[in-house]
């Protein structure tokens, strides 16, 4: 779920908040995530320093509530790409038969 | 613009989690609702905000429990005393009323405390719950930060009370009849704590006062 949090704020960019990241991770993996459980994801992501985040004005769509926009960190640049690499590594020597691009 | 149930609102932010985590779930919710009113309707966005309300529930609750300080355990007994000593003049009152009336109409009084005794048991089913409410309230508005963890608070801090004294002097209620009535006298609680947190919603402050 974090790494499904953190490439989605990667790919919203400049749109990651809550709402957009629950959206975007939804539609990817097919699965309904609560409000909840994205915003749990993002403050454990904001904890660990892979993410940073910043009230927007209060808007009057929210009842008068900000927006807290989501950004990369240095930090979750290196996390992502760690874990690019480690998956390559894991997929590696798997016969082409069983990996999806060849079936 | 369409406003979200205002009372899942109050409810929601009652819980008393980190008022971060309250502001944006609840602006999230806010904003879904609202396109879904013109898209969906609005007996189609109110049923989706319930479902939603409550699927937040365990991480509001979770980020509560997180902010939980030793301090405040003290403090969350000390109300619930103060709740359960607001409520025995109440209950003496009711039982003097009871008494009353049953007296007048010529039925045995006091009622043996025994669970063969349909009037005993029947009078424990409604004064658990009645006690439930009513000091689930009082322990929520004593938590003005968080009051339905307030109530919580309050129906574990009874029923724990219950079952120490029951070690001592035993239940004259069977132990099914008694979890029954327990059981309903923490769901009363809460819904006091519900009804007081819609009436006045929480403080939108954190609830440790670091």
């Amino acid at each position: 779920m974090e790494l499904t949090v953190l490439l989605a704020v990667a790919r919203l960019g400049d749109d990651a908040y809550g709402l957009a990241v629950r959206r975007d991770v939804s539609a990817r993996t097919g699965r309904d995530y609560s409000i909840g459980a994205v915003y749990t994801t993002l403050q454990r992501l904001e904890d660990k320093g892979l993410v940073r985040s910043r009230a927007t004005d209060p808007l009057p769509v929210r009842g008068g509530r900000s927006r807290r926009q989501f950004k990369l960190t240095a930090n979750g640049t290196r996390a992502m790409r760690e874990a690019e690499r480690m998956a390559a590594s894991v997929w590696a020597g798997i016969p082409s038969t069983i990996r999806l691009e060849q079936a | 613009m369409s406003q979200p149930p205002r009372a899942l609102e109050s409810i929601l932010k009652g819980l008393g989690a980190d008022p971060y985590l309250s502001e944006v779930i609840l602006g999230d919710l806010a904003e879904e609702y609202t396109e879904r009113v013109t898209f969906d309707g609005r007996v189609e966005a109110r049923r989706w905000y319930i479902g939603e309300a409550l699927r937040s529930v365990p991480h509001l609750l979770r980020s509560a429990m997180t902010r939980l300080r030793v301090g405040d355990v003290p403090r969350l007994i000390g109300n619930s005393l103060f709740a359960w000593l607001t409520l025995l003049p109440v209950g003496l009152t009711l039982y003097a009323i009871v008494a009353g009336v049953l007296r007048v109409l010529a039925i045995e009084w006091p009622i043996p405390p025994t669970p063969q005794n349909t009037g005993f048991v029947a009078l424990a089913m409604v004064a658990m719950p009645i006690s439930g409410l009513v000091g689930g309230y009082i322990a929520a508005w004593r938590n003005a930060r968080a009051p339905l963890i307030g109530a919580l608070a309050f129906g574990v801090v009874l029923t724990s009370i219950n079952l120490i004294a029951g070690l001592i002097v035993p239940s004259p209620l069977t132990f099914g009849l008694r979890f029954v009535a327990l059981a309903m006298f923490n769901v009363a609680a809460i819904v006091g704590g519900v009804i007081r947190a819609t009436r006045r919603p929480a403080l939108a402050t954190s609830y440790s006062r670091s």
